[in-house]
């Protein structure tokens, strides 16, 4: 699709978030907790965000997609099965990078095919998307390698220059975000090149080396924690858990992020574990995320926002991982 | 809003004891739950949890659906705790089923271990109600003792229209039927060797014994469907818990495969 541009002189983001208040969102932004830390969380006034960041450690599933999601309350007296779909807020998600934007796209893949998570679709379509383009990368950062550079998904995108930022307009909502702005038609800026390393592969042979015995030596330095797969931005697998009341008259029925990299992931009642040797929970991962999803939905499983290396004890780097694999072939 | 989490309620109408640890659970949903053979539920003990089921009652009774549950978790305990007149929450049916289309005209033959007979029970009903549309039918079951042998007021109707063979690993005083694993049936029997379609479940040993038996005698992937078991929390293709070593998920792309469909490391 042909991205139409348009771009202002005047730094525009403090207008823009006051507007998104204006519509009536409450605005998640970047904000600085201290001189390691920046986080996604609610701002109520432009001077808390921060722009100086590279990948917030938390991600925007935090919000669409939160842990201990509550799916449904049961009353034991009445018997009584209780939903608590009535969401009706909105959020705006406000300068995250391309990668977390791709995220929010690979989400909508998993989660909005038939049949729909109600849960998730409720959120999304009452979320605002404004994407700040990226100035600087570091050595995690590899969205270039996975197609994953530019966003698939936003209401705005903007990209600063030298001189000025260019913005695209992603929706109708986008454009009533910059209604009042003085904004100009233009040309299409460049878009930054920003990882160290670039990594091209010929990904059709991943499928075809599932057993093959280099997995099980790259998988040694693994300590199967799952920091990896709990800070990344596309990984929605979930447990059920029941919580009953203190008063034992209810139970809410949560769900729990999980890990497919965990022993019990794949336990059945009685015990057997389909996945049982750390190698095979390990390289699962890769195959669900760089294979699967890529053949189910079109789109790799993975942004490159680098927060599985940046969390890890072993600074394990899943490309680094399948370029080992693929040298194999 | 359509919410797949949300199931409905469900009442016990009956429970019969199976065996020591298995007993079967005659439910009335709300409304009837139309499936096709091979199709599961998902079944919640509120308070304890969800988890799936295979719907071991004949497809053409939707409004009464029969569960087959060992005790052996969280879930299927707290199952066994309930009586006559309590209450489950029931969701799907989920599932491909069996490709009944696909069968149709073929001779079948069933192959069942333990608990593995409730995964194939519909089929088998479904048969049972439309028996010209097959040929030559075939159960073999295996069980580890007579006294563990599951559906038995099942396996003596099915008896009428089908050709059932039982064997246990180990006998008891009175049994007078085979001795051995499910799978030495293969060899007593003469069965046929074109159009003939299996159908394969139970624990996964068996499964994995089965088929490299019968690719052995000759009989190709694509004449194998096999149904299998996997841990699960939603049925629709979420969780992602059940998904197999090639990305498909058996709660949506399954629970039953054709052997050629899935990677051999999967059939189990």
């Amino acid at each position: 699709m042909e991205t139409s541009w348009y771009s202002i002189d005047k730094n525009p983001l403090e207008t823009i978030f006051r507007r998104i208040r204006e519509l009536g969102y409450r605005v998640i932004a970047p904000i600085r907790l201290n001189e390691d830390h920046v986080v996604l969380d609610f701002a109520n006034k432009f001077d808390e965000v921060s722009l100086d960041f590279i990948r917030p450690r938390n991600n925007p599933k935090s919000f669409l997609f939160p842990n201990e999601d509550t799916l449904l309350y049961f009353d034991y007296r009445s018997q009584n099965i209780k939903s608590p779909l009535n969401h009706s807020e909105k959020l705006a998600l406000f300068c995250i990078h391309p990668c977390d934007a791709n995220a929010i796209y690979v989400l909508d893949k998993m989660l909005l095919d038939p049949p729909e998570d109600p849960y998730y679709m409720l959120r999304r379509r009452n979320l605002m998307i404004v994407v700040l383009d990226c100035e600087k990368a570091d050595d995690y950062c590899f969205c270039e390698s996975v197609e994953s550079r530019v966003p698939r998904v936003y209401d705005l995108w903007i990209v600063p220059s030298s001189s000025k930022y260019f913005i695209s307009i992603g929706s109708r909502l986008g454009s009533l975000i910059i209604d009042h702005l003085p904004i100009k038609k233009d040309r299409s800026p460049e878009i930054r090149e920003l990882n160290v390393k670039k990594y091209s592969f010929d990904w059709s042979h991943l499928r075809d080396l599932y057993d093959n015995e280099v997995w099980r030596e790259l998988s040694e330095q693994c300590v199967l924690c799952g920091s990896c797969l709990s800070s990344c931005p596309t990984c929605v697998c979930f447990d059920v858990v029941d919580r009953v009341s203190h008063d034992l008259n209810a139970c809410r029925r949560v769900r729990v992020w999980d890990s497919c990299i965990f022993r019990t992931f794949t336990m059945l009642a009685g015990g057997r574990i389909v996945r049982k040797s750390p190698e095979e929970r390990f390289k699962f991962r890769f195959y669900h995320k760089f294979v699967f999803i890529k053949e189910r939905y079109g789109v790799f499983g993975c942004t490159g926002c680098g927060r599985c290396i940046s969390r890890c004890s072993s600074h394990i780097h899943p490309l680094e991982v399948v370029s080992e694999v693929l040298r194999n072939a | 809003m359509l919410n797949p989490y949300m199931p409905r309620l469900a009442h016990i109408v009956d429970v019969v004891d199976e065996t020591r640890d298995v007993k079967t659970f005659i439910l009335r949903p709300e409304s009837a739950i139309r499936f096709e053979p091979g199709q599961f539920i998902m079944i919640s003990a509120f308070g304890v949890g969800e988890a799936p089921f295979a719907i071991a009652s004949s497809p053409f009774r939707p409004e009464l659906i029969e569960v087959s549950i060992r005790a052996v978790g969280n879930v299927t305990r707290a199952l066994h705790r309930m009586e006559k007149g309590d209450v489950v929450g029931i969701r799907g049916p989920y599932g491909n089923g069996f490709p009944v289309d696909q069968i149709k005209g073929h001779n079948v033959v069933f192959i069942a271990g333990g608990t593995g007979i409730f995964g194939i029970s519909s089929f088998v009903w479904y048969i049972f109600e439309k028996r010209d549309d097959f040929s030559d039918v075939y159960l073999l079951y295996g069980v580890r003792r007579p006294s563990l042998m599951m559906r038995r007021y099942d396996l003596e109707k099915w008896r009428d229209r089908i050709e059932v063979f039982l064997t246990v690993d180990v006998p008891e005083p009175g049994w007078n039927g085979h001795v051995g694993l499910v799978t030495d049936l293969l060899d007593r029997l003469s069965l046929p060797r074109h159009d003939v379609v299996f159908a394969l479940c139970g624990p996964p040993l068996m499964i994995k014994f089965a088929y490299y038996k019968l690719r052995k005698m000759g009989y190709g992937a694509d004449q194998i469907f096999v149904s299998l078991e996997r841990n699960m929390k939603c049925g629709i293709g979420k969780c992602g818990r059940c998904m197999l070593s090639n990305g498909l998920y058996v709660c949506k792309d399954g629970p039953v495969f054709r052997c050629d469909q899935i990677p051999e490391r999967d059939i189990e």
